[in-house]
């Protein structure tokens, strides 16, 4: 039994005597012989013979016997000889009590003078000794225990309910806290916060408990009293057990609450355990690994979400779009991970603030630099290191944050011996720039910047390279306590690059670019207690260079040729409502009308009509002006999602949408190169349309922590693009007669087991599905496969990933993966004849044959510094070994006709274990 | 074959060191034994004789030699509706000697084979080549190797298109002379001289160029072939012979494509492969696949001789001293006698003193210099 009377109250006045009262009364004496006897019995003794009263917990006493003898001793000088050499304090106040704590004295006495400030203290000063770092954490947010008077004072509260609004943010860095959940308990009402850590709750008005929970942050609480609409502002302390991530709070239940399906939420932390080839953190990577995202191959990070292609994913780094996110071909993805907070992926609902693309959103989003003080962090690896500064520029409202990271290759083969080698050369860079900029509470201000490029040249003739350049500016501004809009202007720019000094006769240079300028403005209006609109328009100006060849040298006999640059508009309005119709069903329905515009100048081909668009066909062009129409699309996307709650944890979602996109990725390789281009939907190239339906049954086992959810899906995919064989996309000025106008249908079954929390957390995910394709005019002589459905190149149906991470202490942790896949389609050559002399090879129908399945097993540990919270450097090793099985997965399956024969070969490019080691640091 | 390793530097070739494997690959896939006709050839409109040769795909798999189509009946249609026919020279040979063709004029290629299968071609136009200016050998050091180059140029500007192919011979000799040889059982003055060899290969790669893309119908210093100094092909004499053909657009991108499918290099970029067949359809079944390209095109062709002394002398370990009684049971090659009083015969292995062992012939060739 606890005998710890009123403890809290008194530790909460927080003062402290030494001395105060004991010297002033005559203490009763004590006489005592005790041998091996327990505490209370030597209370109970010492309370008979001095009328004083204790006390204590006393199961902190169960182990404390006691041997002693004295002879009229004051009750302090007994005390005294109890407790030497423990941790054990006491204290006495006027009432006759004493208190028996564990390393600190209570503090039984008011500050002298307190209440009358003009009488001398003669008395010895009371004095404040600091409490350990513990009790301080505590003190600091005496918020907690305030009581905050929200709105206009009144002395009598109008039942009804109020809203308050305010920011949620971190009160170490001053960034704002997404996703954090502020609520109440009776009733049960709560919001989350948004991008910005802003949040609106209406509850009912009069006196509340308000609690707020979040990632990695301690939860914490407000009292309050709620007299009218008002603002309260809340800044949550990190979790100092983790040191800067996570602990999964907040949010852990939106796999069974939310409407959304098919979405899937990564932090910086998950991104960090997930071991990858060079063992640098990779986002692209890391969302490779969840069910429904497959790739090509090894080497390629072109994302095919539930069976589309790579083009069809709509990839946002603050807002503004990324067209090439990877470094080296796909060996990196172009995001340095020092700067990242979190991505998203959706695949299944979207909602309807976006659009443009058919299979999935990955919204990425980088940290705001540190409000408070200026920290410097960053990396070494085996080919990248990386460095990123950030800090205030106003204290607790202005912060940048400038991320640099580069390699180091090309001074690597600069060192090689062999001469094929350093005659080569690559070299790529990122470069991020953000600056956040609180102008009130209404108005915050963000700017980004980016930029990556890549350059490398093979054996010293053809060098290529691109590069991705993003600007955006977002402004938010909360109209009021309702209603608030982020305003976000974003540029972004992507070109490649090739040149060739092989021949002087035929040296040339190769370049394309594509210049998007978007302009959007979204609103989020709380109509009522149950509805809450999200509506907006957004319009976007592409601006296409397909190419331009041009000779590179004086000698250079090349035809300099130009194609004609494209430009087009797009534009979209939505609406979306989120209706909570009971707690039990909810249902989000949204409508985004988009409408598209090709406009001139431009001279364009045009066909014999009721023939195939071909090139033996062509008759003649038309011109149209500068901004003449030449052709417009345009249709409505309906999203519409609905959950309901069977029970406690558990819950069906389904949803259905529609998209459009305007713009295609033209690819006739296995993989994404450098060399595909962009191409704007033409009167001849439609727009591809998409719809899909998807149902999930969501549980949550052991109280939120384990997550279990499995979804199924139908897609149908219409227009989408494939090649006729042997057709070169580069420079051609008929693209159109070089496309297959292809339909596709994709179905599949996902399955994912998550657990985030605890010493072992990870995720396990199982895949079904399948992708296949037609040729829309099944009669063509082009028609692969004779105009039947034939599997598509990313077409993969079983699926198995386990990423899993095991804490074995604060310092160090272990992370193992397990990958499977079945092998993708190839087509393999089924027979051989002779023509001029040689023997070539004919291929069977398109894709009717698997590589070899692929699997593949990595081990990971992060060692961490010591975890002082004040310290110069902070800093971690990870060791890495990818591929532990040595497993050779063919990257690539191809044929070869050398001497006469027809060899069959296998490439596997990381074909045996591969070990790294990367230093991070941060100070 | 045994699989190897070796270093790639990631990307096809540069970046970084990371190990990357390279094996055979042979998947147990199809054994189509389909046999579908292969019609390998083109009308000869200049003065020599037309040849076109019928055949049948294999299994890729297979070993055995091509089976031929013999009895088919081939003619050449002109649009206007004469016809030439081609005789057959055996094994699926077929000829036509040259005629005075009307090169503006299209023509097509109709065959008739013996179980009644009839497959015609498209009209195709009639392809004039210009002569090869030039056939240069250039010294690469980098590559230690002599690079051969072409130089054409059609002052019309209306080729564009071309193909070209080569016969490569040389002239070598093995490591050392045998004078002496077994002729029942009796050692012999050897007749013929085996240490003089010339040997001749064919192109197997399709070898292609555009100047479509330039303001002049000039091709210059065009690679057709790299000959490593490590062969020994260029220590004595080396001749090469170019066929080169002028195009039609259509033609060149089946070569193209047919390049593309056949030749990959499995880049890491390299194309979806697609089934080429060729402008031969089959009137009979339209379902069933006929491959081969039939066109009408003049052939140039141009030989140089090079004598660039390039390579070494060959060598061989040391011969073996016998005795003459050990030497007459020798299933070796006898070199010469040895010893102050002959009492010794020189033996070495087959391939040190047979220069046939390498590949060559040891007739001169007619049109050796």
């Amino acid at each position: 039994m606890k005998i710890f009377r009123n403890f809290t109250l008194l530790f909460s006045l927080i003062f402290f005597s030494q001395y105060g009262w004991a010297q002033q009364v005559t203490e009763p004496r004590i006489t005592m012989r005790l041998d091996s006897a327990r505490f209370n019995d030597f209370v109970k003794d010492v309370e008979r013979q001095t009328g004083y009263f204790f006390y204590y917990d006393a199961a902190r006493f169960d182990s404390l016997t006691i041997d002693l003898d004295v002879k009229d001793q004051t009750i302090r000088a007994v005390l005294e000889q109890v407790f030497r050499g423990s941790d054990f304090t006491y204290a006495f106040d006027v009432g006759k009590r004493v208190y028996i704590t564990e390393g600190q004295k209570i503090i039984t006495q008011l500050q002298p003078g307190l209440f009358n400030p003009n009488s001398p203290d003669g008395n010895e000063p009371v004095t404040y000794a600091s409490p350990d770092n513990a009790a301080q954490e505590k003190l600091l947010s005496t918020a907690e225990s305030k009581l905050h008077e929200i709105g206009i004072k009144k002395y009598k509260i109008q039942p009804g309910n109020s809203t308050v609004t305010g920011y949620i943010r971190s009160a170490v860095t001053g960034e704002p806290v997404v996703g954090a959940a502020i609520f109440i308990e009776s009733p049960s009402i709560g919001v989350t916060t948004d991008a910005l850590g802003f949040y609106a709750l209406t509850i009912p008005r009069g006196k509340q408990k308000l609690k707020i929970k979040s990632f990695g942050m301690r939860e914490t609480q407000r009292q309050i009293i709620l007299y009218s609409d008002g603002k309260l502002d809340v800044e949550m302390r990190e979790s100092v057990i983790a040191l800067k991530e996570v602990s999964v709070k907040a949010g852990m239940d939106k796999n069974v609450v939310g409407t959304q399906m098919g979405q899937v939420k990564l932090t910086i932390k998950n991104l960090k355990q997930v071991p990858t080839v060079f063992g640098e953190t990779d986002l692209l990577r890391t969302v490779l690994t969840l069910p429904g995202v497959k790739s090509v191959g090894e080497n390629s990070t072109g994302l095919n979400v539930r069976g589309g292609s790579t083009d069809q994913n709509l990839i946002q780094f603050n807002d503004a779009v990324i067209y090439n996110p990877s470094h080296l071909f796909g060996f990196f993805s172009a995001f340095n991970p020092d700067v990242l907070k979190d991505v998203e992926l959706y695949k299944s609902t979207i909602p309807s603030r976006f659009g443009g693309r058919l299979s999935s959103v990955l919204d990425i989003n980088s940290r705001d630099g540190n409000k408070k003080k200026f920290v410097a962090s960053g990396g070494v690896g085996l080919v990248t290191g990386r460095l990123t500064l950030e800090g205030p520029i106003i204290k607790d409202k202005t912060s940048f944050m400038l991320g640099g990271r580069s390699t180091y290759s090309s001074w690597l083969l600069k060192r090689l011996d062999d001469a094929k080698y350093n005659k080569s050369s690559a070299s790529f860079y990122d470069v991020n720039f953000n600056v956040s900029h609180e102008i009130n509470e209404k108005n915050s201000l963000f700017v980004t910047a980016y930029m990556s490029k890549d350059k490398f040249k093979l054996f010293g003739d053809t060098t290529y390279s691109y590069q991705n350049q993003l600007a955006s500016l977002k402004w938010k501004h909360t109209f009021n306590s309702r209603l608030y809009g982020e305003f976000t202007a974003s540029h972004s720019k992507y070109n490649y690059e090739m040149e060739s000094q092989g021949l002087p006769l035929n040296a040339f240079n190769l370049k394309f670019d594509i210049n998007q300028s978007q302009f959007k403005a979204d609103f989020n209006y709380v109509l009522h207690p149950k509805h809450t609109l999200d509506f907006g328009l957004s319009s976007i100006y592409y601006k296409l260079h397909p190419g331009s060849f041009q000779p590179n040298s004086e000698q250079s006999l090349v035809i300099p040729d130009e194609l004609q640059r494209e430009q087009a508009l797009e534009s979209a309005l939505y609406i979306e409502d989120k209706f909570e119709v009971n707690p039990k069903l909810s249902i989000t329905a949204g409508l985004r009308y988009s409408f598209y515009q090709y406009l001139g100048p431009r001279t364009v081909n045009k066909y014999v009509p009721g023939f195939p668009i071909d090139k033996i066909y062509e008759d003649g062009t038309q011109t149209y002006a500068s901004g003449k129409k030449i052709k417009g699309y345009g249709g409505p996307e309906y999203r519409l999602s609905l959950r309901y709650t069977v029970y406690d944890n558990l819950a069906v979602k389904v949803s259905y949408n529609t998209l459009r996109q305007y713009i295609h990725l033209l690819t006739n390789t296995m993989t994404v190169s450098p060399t595909d281009i962009w191409k704007l939907s033409d009167q001849y190239i439609k727009p591809q349309t998409g719809d899909q339906v998807s149902v999930g049954l969501y549980k949550n086992f052991r109280g939120n922590k384990i997550e279990v959810s499995l979804e199924g899906y139908y897609k149908n995919i219409q227009n989408f693009l494939d090649y006729k064989g042997g057709d070169s996309l580069i420079m051609n000025p008929r693209i159109e007669a070089a496309v297959l106008g292809t339909r596709g249908k994709a179905y599949g079954v996902e399955l994912m087991v998550k657990k985030m929390t605890g010493k072992l957390n990870g995720w396990v995910g199982y895949t079904y599905s399948r992708t296949l394709l037609r040729a829309l005019d099944r009669e063509s002589a082009d028609a692969p496969n004779k105009g039947n459905y034939y599997p598509s190149n990313y077409d993969k149906p079983h699926d198995f990933t386990m990423i899993t991470n095991y804490r074995l202490s604060h310092r160090f942790s272990v992370s193992f993966n397990f990958t499977y896949s079945t092998g993708r389609p190839y087509t393999p050559p089924v027979g051989k004849y002779i023509i001029d002399g040689a023997q070539r090879v004919y291929y069977a129908d398109r894709n009717q044959f698997r590589i070899p399945d692929y699997y593949r097993a990595d081990l990971a540990m992060n060692i961490e510094g010591n975890h002082k919270v004040r310290k110069l450097a902070h800093s971690s090793w990870t060791l890495a070994v990818y591929n532990v099985l040595g497993r050779k997965n063919p990257s690539s399956v191809y044929f070869q006709t050398q001497g006469g024969r027809v060899n069959g070969y296998q490439l596997s490019i990381f074909g045996q274990p591969i070990p790294t080691i990367t230093y991070n640091f941060r100070f | 074959m045994k699989g190897y390793c070796f270093l790639i530097i990631v990307f096809l070739t540069s970046l970084f060191i990371v190990i990357g494997c390279v094996e055979p690959f042979s998947p147990p896939e199809v054994n189509s034994d389909e046999g579908y006709l292969v019609i390998d050839g083109f009308l000869n409109v200049g003065l020599d004789t037309s040849r076109i040769e019928l055949s049948h795909t294999q299994n890729t798999n297979t070993q055995t030699s091509v089976l031929k189509e013999p009895g088919a009946k081939l003619t050449v249609e002109g649009e206007k509706g004469e016809t030439y026919a081609f005789t057959e020279k055996g094994n699926g040979s077929y000829y036509l000697p040259p005629y005075s063709f009307n090169t503006a004029q299209k023509y097509r290629l109709r065959v008739k084979t013996r179980v009644g299968g009839e497959y015609l071609s498209d009209f195709v136009e009639v392809k004039n080549t210009p002569a090869i200016d030039a056939i240069e050998g250039k010294l690469d050091t980098r590559q230690d190797a002599m690079v051969m180059q072409v130089n054409t140029h059609d002052a019309t500007n209306s080729t564009r298109f071309y193909r070209w192919g080569f016969e490569e011979t040389w002239e070598y000799r093995a490591a050392f002379y045998s004078s002496l040889e077994l002729v029942g059982g009796q050692i012999v003055s050897r007749k013929n001289d085996i240490n003089l060899c010339w040997r001749t290969l064919k192109s197997s790669n399709i070898l292609l160029g555009s100047t479509i893309k330039l303001s002049q119908d000039i091709i210059k210093d065009l690679p057709l072939t790299t000959v490593p100094i490590a062969t020994n092909k260029l220590y004595i004499k080396y001749s090469i012979l170019v066929k080169q053909y002028g195009l039609t657009q259509d033609a060149f991108e089946y070569w193209t494509s047919l390049a593309k499918t056949t030749e990959g290099t499995g880049s890491l970029f390299d194309p979806l492969p697609s089934q080429i067949t060729g402008n031969i359809r089959s009137t009979t079944n339209p379902k069933e696949l006929v491959f081969g390209y039939f066109s009408a095109a003049v052939e140039q062709k141009k030989r140089i001789f090079l004598t660039p002394n390039l390579g070494r002398y060959p060598t061989c370990s040391a011969p073996d001293t016998l005795e003459i009684k050990d030497a007459l049971k020798s299933a070796n090659m006898l070199m010469n006698y040895y010893g102050e009083r002959s009492e010794y015969i020189l033996e070495t292995i087959d391939y040190c003193a047979d220069c046939r062992e390498q590949g060559g012939v040891t007739k001169r060739p007619a049109f050796w210099e």
